[in-house]
């Protein structure tokens, strides 16, 4: 086989691992209504210039120099749930990644993916488990070919398992690049119980320009001492706040010096990319080896790009836990 | 062809073709929703082109190298090629060259990757791989001679002898 058939060959079996379709089309709804309930509010808030935090508790941001400000407010339940949990996982394997949709309401169907692995998460050639539980889909599923504790099952036959734990909610156990046998792939899956948990993410962003909305936060790290943390914004804009323990842009400590919340910030007025135009870092030491960052740029068919106010701002209502939650990773 | 009607007979395509795009079938699938969303927004635009599923695949891309930035922004601790196992050419055969050929992929930088996807998943051509990137044709000639380059030096010496016959 010559290299560009082992190429064409790679990529279809590649595209094997695509998701499934039905969980994509299921979960449009949601989030289509989420950006525009967001919206809405937004416009509301806009008109009525009423800015309402009705049952709030203040979080200590950040501390410079043992001086501690009150940044930002974050509404008093912000914990997101975890639903299930495999019971049973191969030696070595360890939590690294939660990723959830935001604005959870009481009744809201559960969405979420955890995943395991005994590689670095930064190791992208290492294989990993991932359990993820989202609403049911309307469509007819696959036949069933296997057994989940007593409810039917489909194995595709290579790395996922998919079943229905209620009436309202499947499951999916899948395992890229492991070659995990198919009685080890079942035995993860029967090993799946509720996980009543909840956990907090290290942030949220407390202000916004308007029509943008928080849609969904992703930590991901191998310790408590090495993560980075990631709240997806959708916006007309380009943009991109997050939070780790290790600053990765070359524009770290650069730009114009600005003083928020007690602690000094650098805001670099850029130009760079192709498609998406980066105009603005901002990095910022928050204390306790983490720092922020925050990447502002425009879209080319939204050229209207936010201020530098508007960034400022970002970075100055940043909820950042102090008491970060991420004992769970590497455990 | 109403949006429904899109998602309905194009969905399945649409997320294959981005998970060979990013290489990472999580990213995928966020992003798949994401695009999704959007062009429901504008669909009433969208569904007037001659090939809304050609437009729809362009914002994959383009969100897709939006990702890239902000993970690589982030992922310092990215394996290099160097760092990984070297391969045993005595114990190769179809399956495990095309195990490390994924796995050497998944290790290229974002650009390189995409111009390969849609170069062997797409079978476009470097004009129209360029259109897409937003580069010039040179460019996309350059990410995908880097690109091979580095799948021959570490694939076993059979794929490459192979390769080498084929030109």
């Amino acid at each position: 086989m010559n290299i560009d058939d082992l190429i064409r060959d790679t990529v279809r079996q590649q595209e094997q691992l695509a998701a499934d379709p039905d969980r994509i089309r299921a979960a449009l709804p949601a989030r289509a209504a989420r950006r525009q309930r967001a919206r809405t509010r937004a416009m509301l808030a806009t008109v009525a210039a009423v800015v309402a935090v009705a049952v709030s508790v203040p979080v200590i941001v950040m501390r410079d120099n043992g001086t501690e400000n009150v940044a930002a407010t974050v509404p008093e339940d912000t914990t997101i749930p975890l639903y299930y949990m495999p019971t049973w996982l191969p030696d070595g394997m360890v939590e690294r990644i939660r990723s959830a949709p935001l604005e959870y309401s009481p009744d809201a169907r559960p969405i979420t993916d955890r995943s395991w692995s005994s590689t670095s998460v930064e190791d992208q050639s290492g294989g990993y488990v991932t359990l993820m539980s989202y609403p049911q889909s309307q469509s007819a599923d696959r036949e069933p070919n296997v057994d989940i504790n007593g409810t039917p099952g489909y194995y595709d036959g290579s790395d996922s398992v998919t079943w229905l734990v209620d009436d309202d909610t499947k499951l999916t156990v899948q395992a890229p690049l492991l070659d995990l046998p198919e009685d080890v792939l079942l035995r993860i899956a029967r090993s799946v119980k509720p996980d009543p948990a909840r956990w907090q993410p290290p942030l949220r962003l407390g202000w916004l320009p308007d029509g943008a909305i928080e849609t969904g936060v992703r930590v991901q790290g191998d310790s408590p001492t090495k993560w980075w943390a990631v709240v997806g914004v959708h916006d007309q804009h380009y943009l991109d706040v997050s939070l780790a323990t290790t600053v990765a842009t070359e524009y770290a400590g650069r730009g114009e010096a600005i003083t928020t919340n007690g602690r000094t910030a650098y805001l670099a007025e850029v130009d760079e990319g192709t498609y998406f135009q980066v105009k603005w870092v901002l990095t910022m030491d928050v204390g306790e080896g983490r720092y922020l960052t925050i990447r502002s740029g425009v879209y080319p068919d939204a050229p209207e790009q936010l201020t530098r106010d508007e960034v400022i701002r970002i970075a100055e209502n940043a909820q950042i836990d102090p008491n970060p939650d991420v004992g769970w990773l590497g455990r | 062809m109403t949006f429904e009607e899109f998602v309905a007979a194009r969905l399945g395509a649409l997320i294959r073709y981005a998970t060979v795009v990013t290489w990472d079938p999580h990213m995928a699938e966020d992003i798949t929703q994401d695009v999704l969303v959007r062009a429901q927004a504008k669909w009433s635009r969208i569904g007037r082109l001659d090939a809304p599923e050609q437009y729809v695949k362009r914002m994959v891309l383009n969100e897709f190298l939006s990702w890239r930035r902000r993970r690589a922004a982030h992922l310092v601790f990215v394996p290099t090629l160097e760092g990984m196992t070297p391969h045993e050419p005595d114990r190769t055969g179809a399956v495990d060259d095309r195990d490390l050929t994924r796995r050497l992929i998944a290790a290229l930088p974002p650009k390189q990757r995409a111009a390969i996807a849609l170069r062997y998943y797409e079978d476009l051509s470097d004009e129209r791989i360029a259109e897409l990137l937003g580069c010039r044709t040179g460019t996309v000639r350059s990410y995908l001679s880097r690109g091979l380059a580095t799948l021959r030096e570490a694939l076993p010496a059979r794929a490459g002898q192979e390769q080498e016959e084929c030109v």
